[in-house]
């Protein structure tokens, strides 16, 4: 996504956010929407000034573009989400077990649909950067 | 995989920020090159071939236990 999208983007975060929290201010929302809006609009914000800063900081655009086309970060990052996979995927089916053991019926059927997605969702990728690759 | 990239940058009197400005890595990359904990793609093997004007098996040493 090039900048000028990415800002565009923060922006309309942004007005969510303080929409949210107009919202639960005047229109009655449950609370909990103020803490999202308050957390989407201070992310959004944030987001846009660094965007802003990219943008007009030539030595900072330089930066972020070398660190984010590194090909030793690349591969940390894809490394990084594999081990969140494995963690998540061995985390729900221990989960699973665990419950199961408590007769915490409804946790497990959870913990158990989670594990299967996960399994599922990996299958699929896997065969579809098989026949790309 | 060893190399020799840091015995040929110190021979081209060339700074780890300098290699890793004209290779379009960061400084880490090229420290990590050069101690050996992370190995380069084909691309990036054959640029820093190509940058000092040497080959590729020059700058690297492969060996077969390394596998």
């Amino acid at each position: 996504m090039n900048n000028a999208r990415r800002m565009i983007v923060n922006v309309i975060w942004v007005l969510l956010g303080i929409g949210l929290i107009i919202g639960t201010k005047i229109g009655g929302l449950d609370s909990i929407y103020f803490g999202f809006g308050s957390g989407m609009a201070f992310v959004g914000l944030f987001l846009l000034i660094r965007d802003i800063f990219y943008k007009t900081n030539d030595e900072y655009r330089e930066k972020t573009d070398v660190a984010i086309k590194d090909e030793r970060n690349r591969y940390i990052r894809q490394k990084s989400w594999a081990w969140v996979g494995y963690i998540a995927t061995i985390g729900s089916g221990v989960a699973t077990l665990i419950f199961m053991v408590l007769s915490l019926k409804d946790y497990m059927l959870i913990t158990s649909y989670i594990t299967c997605f996960l399994l599922l969702a990996y299958c699929i990728i896997y065969f579809i950067l098989s026949k790309k690759y | 995989m060893r190399n020799n990239i840091e015995a040929i940058r110190k021979a081209h009197g060339i700074h780890q920020e300098e290699l890793a400005k004209a290779m379009e890595v960061s400084r880490q990359t090229i420290s990590s090159l050069e101690n050996g904990r992370y190995n380069p793609s084909i691309v990036l093997a054959y640029k820093l071939a190509k940058y000092f004007d040497t080959t590729i098996e020059e700058l690297f040493i492969f060996e077969e236990e390394s596998l």
